[in-house]
């Protein structure tokens, strides 16, 4: 099992580095994100950082703030590299914040646990899903046929 | 047809949420909301065609091999927003690229 190592940001947010890159493979960037749990997307980051990454402009959305008010949102399509896995991902535009956020989706996509303690932020491996139970009952035909009583004369 | 709607750039990227939102409510919203609560839709504002899939990705993959000059907007069905964002500032603009 790989663990990612993380850590708290200045003000205390559970973070971990990681990686952006667009349509070219020389233009991966690395940046600090915060994992935000409260965020149910891939991954949300500035306008202005995503630039000069070349994503792929994939449409809009409207995304649910913490007031309970919508805003829309461009999204794009960008590759992002977290520990030695990378996957392409769902990237929120954001204009009003120069956060880049982790969100629960992109933790699913790349199978990770996020353990926090009082001193350490890790990103396990998911254990994989348990196998599917096997019958509880063996098939009929392997099952060894009962002993005949013995007959009474 | 509202005439911002006509042609939503995504230069403009409150135009083409508002068609999609809008094409998505007038053409599809009650049918999916009984068939495909909970899924995603990639509405493409410009053939007001719907795309649908169990995750958001998956909609707008479907979407961008179907329709690969399409300008998509997703929706989450039932939902309000398809994403919620805890950290976010709610900043009315309107414009990126003007």
């Amino acid at each position: 099992m790989s663990a990612v190592i993380g850590f708290f940001d200045k003000i205390g947010n559970p973070s971990v580095k990681i990686s952006v890159r667009g349509v070219f493979t020389d233009g991966k960037k690395e940046f600090e994100a915060i994992i935000d749990t409260g965020f149910t997307g891939f991954l949300q980051m500035p306008l202005v950082k995503a630039f000069p990454l070349g994503l792929v402009l994939a449409g809009t959305t409207s995304v649910t703030l913490a007031d309970g008010s919508s805003s829309p949102r461009l999204m794009a399509i960008g590759i992002v590299t977290i520990g030695t896995i990378e996957e392409s991902a769902l990237i929120i535009l954001d204009v009003g914040s120069d956060a880049i956020l982790i969100g629960m989706s992109l933790l699913r996509k790349f199978k990770k646990k996020l353990v926090v303690s009082s001193t350490d932020v890790l990103l396990e491996d998911e254990p994989p899903p348990p196998a599917p139970q096997q019958a509880a009952t063996q098939p009929v035909a392997d099952i060894p046929a009962a002993p005949e009583p013995p007959q009474a004369n | 047809m509202a005439s911002a709607d006509k042609h939503p750039s995504l230069s403009d990227p409150r135009s083409v949420a508002d068609a999609g939102e809008r094409i998505y409510k007038e053409r599809y919203q009650e049918e999916f909301e009984r068939t495909h609560l909970g899924q995603f839709v990639a509405i493409d504002v410009l053939s007001e065609k719907p795309y649908v899939a169990e995750t958001p990705d998956e909609a707008l993959e479907k979407a961008r091999n179907i329709s690969p000059h399409g300008i998509f907007h997703l929706i989450k069905i039932g939902s309000t927003g398809a994403f919620q964002v805890s950290h976010s500032l709610n900043v009315r603009r309107d414009w990126v690229f003007r």
